[in-house]
């Protein structure tokens, strides 16, 4: 009888996972997936990579929602005063994960075998191939159980072997089960690190700086029911010097009244508290030295001098602002009743995020391009990076409108879903102006770009007209 | 608040606060404390040191008012009247009192007479200045 | 100008949300000068209420508006003469408490530094401190010292003085009342803590199930509800009623009855009919406010 209430209680648990929007969006996503993978009849070298990356990326999206999902479980009073709570709900999500983890990975690596049965040697080895998709999933966890900008930027610093060929290299070796020891080091690594964050949240406590911040299922039905402490928590975690320091506080000893300023000063304005601050040039600076460590370390074929600009240019300036910009919901109501009308509110918020974005575009393409430019020649790099210009741009136009018309929406996994909407387009464009790139024509990516930028045009004024009717509840 | 003067009003009973003013300062005014052509304090004055909303204030003086009990002078305020201080209005001022004493005695089946012998004494008692 | 104009009216108001319904269909208005206390048990809709009169939400049938125009369509003058504490504060944890006065005073025409000044003083509000860092009563005050800066002739105070210490409470009640002695501006502030209203507020609104189901003068309230204790000398009928009951208990001989409109006449009446005594009962505040939420 006793064992029966606990199987179903751990049931119970287990299905509170199947309740979230994007846990269903992923069961859809990963379904679809394995089916393609199942029907796929033949697949070469580059079709296989695609296949391990995607397969990679299905399985570290799920694995940084379980632990998500648990601490919105475990982050509560109630976790810590109902005896033989905390037990199962870290058991059901370290099974869900193993389990999801492991055959996924079995399966991935079973498919990639029966394509590639003449060369063993750069064949995927399923150890090899676990260890890197439990890293990426350790530090995803990690980053969304910490959940601030600080954290992502931890989390970008450590995917930075990827930059240098030698990383690359050893990353190949590590799949393929020639590097068996660093695989060994890095399975250990990851499953210490699991291990420590599911540690960690059989341990939360309100003293605890992560403890606030959840995006799981409950977090608006949350915000309702307990009033303030939870921001009150939260708002601790935002003071810290480095914050200030990063949001350029000081600029607020000072300002002007703007009242009655014209539309552009006001903009100007609100970037006090829309913009990151220093963040972007922090962001370009760093990446501007990675890049140059890279190529001293004798990565200076014209190729990888390209395709890392052009990259980062495409994908660090949306992730930035994405990850920031849906925190912005918590102060719309009260922003929204400072003396303007509802449309120029809107018109000067979308204003000053468009200026934020584009700066931070600047600032990250600027210092990665001429990084790439000033070592080596320009006959190099420097006609292929200026074609790839009008792409990118475009595309960040394109992603800005996605941003905007997604960041209506104010659901529970706010910080998360425009980032991997970011993400994905920002992926979708290089694929696709990887693509034209072959044909080498100027006249092409430009109208490329344009089209793109076009298509965000046309999003960002849908995007508006919807604001014109949200609720800043 | 101005010497002469003292109200207290315990906002959380069940009698509105404009009635407490009203009762407490006919009182004064009936027992001589608030003398003919004295002022009252102003309504801002009143709120302030009670912490009560001024509107309920400028009520219970327009009742007042209205009541006879003071009248307005242009800028200096509501200054009591001089009929204010008769009898009348003195016998007026505890007559809901005695109204609650009537309908107790009833509830107890107390006769007049019994009521009368009790509350003399009462009366008589210096303590009870 | 402003003393023609009502300063906050819905006609009409209902807001759903999915399934549930928070307004039910609400008609009141506020008029100016007054402050109003808006009472309401936890989920009768008054944060929603609140929200909806300002235009942060949009009622699903019905028009709220705000000195005589749409409230989801202010104009920035109208904008200007309005101040807000909401329930939940969140304001930006990363700026000082100086900085961020400063950064709200940036946005309106007017702004009265001495005022804003002098109440962060009296509530010992550290200028220096980050926000992030305040406690929750002290996060309240500041939010209140924001919206009192511009001087605003409409404030709509979200359950201000919930999370206040006793000594806190009595001030911010002093501040609303300092600012409700010249009678131009309209206060109105939800509670469900009726001794704050009974001292400050001149009316009362009790919200119930998304419903005004009583609007009026604080004094009128408190004159008209009254508890009658009815006993008679014979077992009262099983059928004994009152005009205007909202709780009735017999028990034998005896009844208590809350009535809403009492009068002399009622009194009277009951008197004569079952040759009863019939005690008068003031209620305060809370008591008339477990009453009407009782039937």
């Amino acid at each position: 009888m006793r064992n029966r209430i606990e199987r179903s209680r751990y049931v119970q648990i287990a299905l509170t996972y199947t309740r979230p929007l994007p846990m269903r969006i992923w069961a859809i996503a990963a379904a679809a997936y394995v089916l393609v993978i199942l029907c796929l009849r033949e697949m070469n070298q580059g079709p296989q990579t695609a296949v391990l990356v995607l397969g990679g990326a299905v399985a570290a999206w799920f694995g940084a929602m379980i632990p998500a999902h648990a601490k919105e479980q475990l982050a509560d009073a109630r976790a810590v005063l109902t005896p033989g709570f905390r037990g199962p709900h870290l058991i059901v999500p370290a099974v869900l994960f193993a389990t999801v983890i492991t055959a996924l990975a079995a399966l991935v690596v079973a498919r990639a075998h029966a394509f590639n049965a003449q060369a063993a040697s750069d064949d995927a080895w399923l150890p090899g191939y676990l260890a890197l998709v439990l890293t990426m999933t350790a530090l995803l966890a990690w980053m969304g159980h910490f959940q601030s900008p600080a954290a992502v930027f931890f989390v970008m610093l450590s995917v930075m072997p990827v930059v240098f060929a030698e990383g690359r290299a050893w990353l190949v070796a590590v799949l393929c089960g020639q590097a068996y020891r660093s695989a060994g080091a890095l399975l250990i690594g990851s499953i210490a690190a699991l291990a420590a964050l599911w540690w960690r949240m059989g341990q939360m406590h309100e003293e605890m700086p992560e403890y606030a911040r959840l995006m799981g299922p409950g977090f608006r039905l949350k915000v309702r029911m307990t009033g303030d402490p939870t921001f009150r928590r939260e708002n601790r975690a935002d003071a810290g010097p480095v914050e200030s320091f990063v949001r350029q506080a000081d600029r607020l000893d000072n300002v002007a009244n703007v009242f009655a300023a014209p539309f552009w000063r006001r903009v100007r304005h609100w970037r006090l508290v829309i913009g990151i601050g220093r963040m972007p040039l922090f962001v370009a600076a760093l990446l501007a030295l990675t890049l140059v460590i890279q190529m001293v370390s004798g990565m200076r074929d014209t190729e990888s001098r390209v395709v890392f600009p052009v990259v980062l240019s495409a994908i660090a300036p949306c992730m930035i602002v994405a990850g920031i910009w849906p925190r912005r919901w918590y102060v719309l109501a009260e922003e929204s009743l400072r003396p303007v009308t509802r449309r120029r509110f809107i018109l000067e918020q979308g204003a000053a995020m468009a200026l934020e974005h584009a700066a931070t575009w600047f600032y990250i393409t600027a210092a990665t391009f001429i990084t790439a430019l000033l070592i080596g020649t320009w006959t190099g790099p420097g006609p292929r990076l200026l074609m790839a210009v009008p792409v990118i741009a475009g595309g960040q136009v394109l992603i800005f409108g996605l941003i905007v018309w997604e960041l209506r929406y104010r659901h529970a996994w706010l910080v998360i879903v425009p980032m991997i909407l970011a993400l994905s387009a920002a992926g979708a464009i290089l694929v696709i102006g990887g693509m034209l790139a072959q044909y080498r024509h100027f006249g092409l990516m430009l109208l490329a770009g344009l089209i793109l930028a076009a298509i965000g045009v046309a999003i960002t004024f849908d995007a508006y007209r919807r604001w014109l009717t949200t609720e800043f509840d | 608040m101005r010497p002469g003067v003292s109200i207290h009003v315990l906002p959380n009973s069940g009698v509105p606060i404009y009635r407490q003013l009203i009762d407490q300062l006919k009182a004064q005014v009936a027992g001589g404390r608030l003398p003919a052509g004295e002022f009252l304090p102003s309504v801002r004055q009143v709120a302030e040191e009670l912490q009560v909303n001024p509107m309920t204030v400028s009520k219970a003086y327009s009742l007042l008012e209205r009541d006879g009990v003071v009248e307005l002078v242009r800028g200096q305020g509501m200054r009591v009247k001089e009929a204010a201080t008769n009898g009348k209005v003195r016998r007026e001022a505890i007559l809901p009192l005695l109204k609650q004493v009537a309908a107790t005695a009833k509830q107890l089946a107390l006769k007049p007479e019994q009521v009368v012998a009790q509350l003399k004494p009462l009366l008589e008692d210096p303590r009870h200045e | 100008m402003s003393d023609a104009i009502t300063p906050l009216q819905l006609q009409g108001v209902k807001k759903h949300f999915g399934v549930t319904t928070a307004l039910a269909g609400v008609d009141w208005s506020v008029p100016a000068g007054s402050v109003v206390g808006l009472l309401g048990q936890n989920a009768a809709g008054k944060t929603t209420l609140i929200k909806t009169a300002l235009g942060l939400l949009r009622p699903s049938r019905g028009e709220a508006k705000i000195f005589g125009g749409p409230s989801w369509d202010m104009p920035a003058a109208t904008k200007a003469r309005i101040g807000y504490v909401p329930q939940v504060i969140t304001l930006y944890p990363w700026m000082r408490v100086r900085q961020l006065i400063n950064y709200t005073a940036s946005f309106y025409p007017t702004w009265n530094d001495a005022l804003a000044s002098k109440l962060a003083m009296n509530w010992a509000i550290p200028r220096e401190d980050k926000v992030g860092n305040l406690s929750v009563g002290t996060l309240q005050k500041l939010a209140i010292v924001l919206a009192l800066g511009h001087e605003p002739e409409l404030l709509l105070l979200d359950e201000p003085a919930a999370s206040l210490d006793p000594g806190a409470r009595r001030e911010f009640l002093r501040t609303i009342l300092e600012i409700a002695v010249d009678g131009r501006r309209t206060i109105l502030f939800s509670t469900h803590i009726t001794s704050d209203l009974e001292r400050v507020a001149d009316r009362v609104a009790i919200l119930r199930e998304g419903r005004i189901v009583y609007d009026g003068e604080l004094d009128t309230l408190k004159d008209s509800v009254k508890r009658l204790h009815v006993t008679s000398p014979t077992p009262l009928p099983a059928n004994f009623q009152v005009p205007g009951a909202v709780r009735l208990k017999i028990e034998g001989n005896e009844a208590l009855v809350s009535v809403r409109d009492v009068s002399e006449r009622l009194v009277d009446d009951i008197r004569r009919n079952y040759a009863a005594t019939v005690g008068v009962q003031d209620l305060n505040l809370e008591d008339i406010f477990l009453e009407l939420h009782h039937a």
